[in-house]
């Protein structure tokens, strides 16, 4: 109970001098039974942000790296216009009935139809068809596969597990549309992220699956974890807990 | 902590920014890259790569900005998770071809005198040897919270702790940076407060 009140009080403190609010003296005024303990933590935590703030590049760097972000944030924006009217114009060319408001009309109430059909075909067989549904198999198949390799982890995983697993990666990246509400997706990638890396630098397959696991985790907003890339196999990267720490 | 205060500016930036808007995204790199710079070479202890890294991630962050939701973590949670993935992936990297080099002459400072830049420099390589001896979550919070500027509960959410969790792990990296370290840079800090009180005085 004490230890967490000074962490508290450290943390209040520190902010209050960062934001400017209050001195390290008048901080510890408010706290005299901790301020023993607290002020050689709260000198040493501004000092370190007086030095770790310190760093910059310098300023033309910084402006060439500016001026190359926006031209690819350009070069980016063009390119989706373009693949998007081009997509268009192929749909339309495609099914040219969509053009006209009839055909938009008649197409609404055929996909209305085929959706209580698909409605009727889910209730029949358990939602067999359903999204969520096809994200939740194909999570527990990567699980089992993770769980294969890591079962028969040696010196090298073989290369068609492997191969598979990369396979059922991709079809989950095809399939998932909202990461964070997909339960066990996060855990499923780091572990992924942690089974393969040992094996990334001594099997091109094995880097391949890692990088593929770096672009999903990153674009799904996944806090990959951090792993000795010695060849190791490692199961999983245990989380800091209060009670775990040294 | 945070510059970026202004919690419903930054969010119209960044909605302009996922709509494409070379202004806001502009402003977002101007609002974040020098932190991201920051977290980088506290984790890496490498100007090189902290360069090359930090305009990395910004490349990232034009990939996915469009996928970022609001419901799920705070922008600046989201930025540093993808740099934090950048780390680790260049970590790995690093991990076939050996540790990275030492912090170089390319870096810059506040600092004024080349006295002080020196002092400055030998502070930073001696906390980000110290840091290197502490375990990750600890390292992850010391380059989160000092050298990104960001809040617990943006810490927090970067890691994705909780903020009681954050604020032990940090008290504990704090105690033992500082027994690493030994007394540290009071002399400096005692030479800020003079200056802000010369500051507020005049």
């Amino acid at each position: 109970m004490q230890a967490r009140r000074q962490d508290e009080v450290l943390e209040e403190c520190l902010s209050a001098y960062l934001e400017g609010r209050r001195s390290i003296e008048e901080s510890l005024s408010l706290y005299p039974s901790l301020a023993g303990h607290i002020e050689p933590l709260l000198r040493a935590s501004i000092g370190l942000a007086d030095t770790l703030q310190q760093p910059l590049l310098p300023f033309n760097v910084q402006e060439q790296a500016r001026d190359r972000f926006l031209v690819a944030a350009s070069s980016r924006r063009t390119a989706l216009a373009l693949l998007r009217s081009m997509d268009l114009e192929k749909r339309v060319q495609a099914e040219p009935w969509r053009a006209h408001h009839w055909g938009a009309l008649v197409g609404g109430v055929l996909a209305g139809f085929a959706l209580l059909m698909a409605a009727g075909t889910m209730v029949s067989d358990g939602g067999s068809d359903s999204g969520p549904f096809r994200v939740t198999v194909t999570l527990r198949e990567l699980r089992a596969e993770q769980a294969q390799i890591r079962a028969g982890a040696g010196e090298s995983i073989p290369t068609e597990a492997i191969r598979s697993l990369t396979a059922t990666t991709e079809r989950l990246a095809t399939q998932v549309q909202e990461p964070a509400s997909v339960p066990g997706l996060e855990q499923a990638l780091r572990e992924q992220f942690a089974l393969l890396l040992p094996y990334a630098a001594t099997q091109s397959d094995a880097e391949e699956a890692v990088a593929l696991t770096e672009r999903l985790a990153t674009g799904w907003g996944i806090a990959l974890p951090f792993v000795s890339p010695l060849p190791t196999p490692v199961e999983t990267t245990p989380e800091a807990t209060p009670g775990e720490m040294p | 902590m945070s510059p970026n205060a202004d919690a419903s500016g930054e969010r119209l930036i960044v909605d302009a920014a996922r709509a494409g808007d070379q202004a806001a995204l502009s402003e977002l790199y101007t609002l974040y890259f020098p932190r991201v710079y920051r977290y980088i070479l506290a984790r890496t202890g490498s100007t090189y790569d902290a360069e090359d890294l930090t305009e990395e991630v910004f490349m990232r962050v034009l990939e996915a900005i469009e996928r970022f939701q609001w419901r799920d973590v705070p922008f600046s949670a989201w930025l540093f998770r993808i740099a934090h993935n950048a780390v680790i992936s260049q970590r790995r990297k690093d991990g076939t071809r050996g540790r990275p080099a030492p912090l170089s002459d390319g870096l810059a400072t506040d600092s004024a005198g080349p006295d002080e830049l020196v002092e400055n420099r030998m502070a930073l390589n001696q906390i980000m040897e110290a840091a290197e001896q502490l375990p990750e979550a600890q390292r992850q919070v010391i380059a989160l919270r000092f050298a990104a500027a960001l809040s617990v509960a943006e810490t927090a959410a970067a890691m994705g702790k909780g903020e009681g969790n954050v604020k032990v792990i940090q008290h504990k990296a704090i105690a033992k940076l500082r027994e690493m370290l030994g007394q540290p840079k009071k002399q400096s800090i005692q030479r800020k407060q003079t200056v802000d009180a010369g500051t507020k005085a005049g």
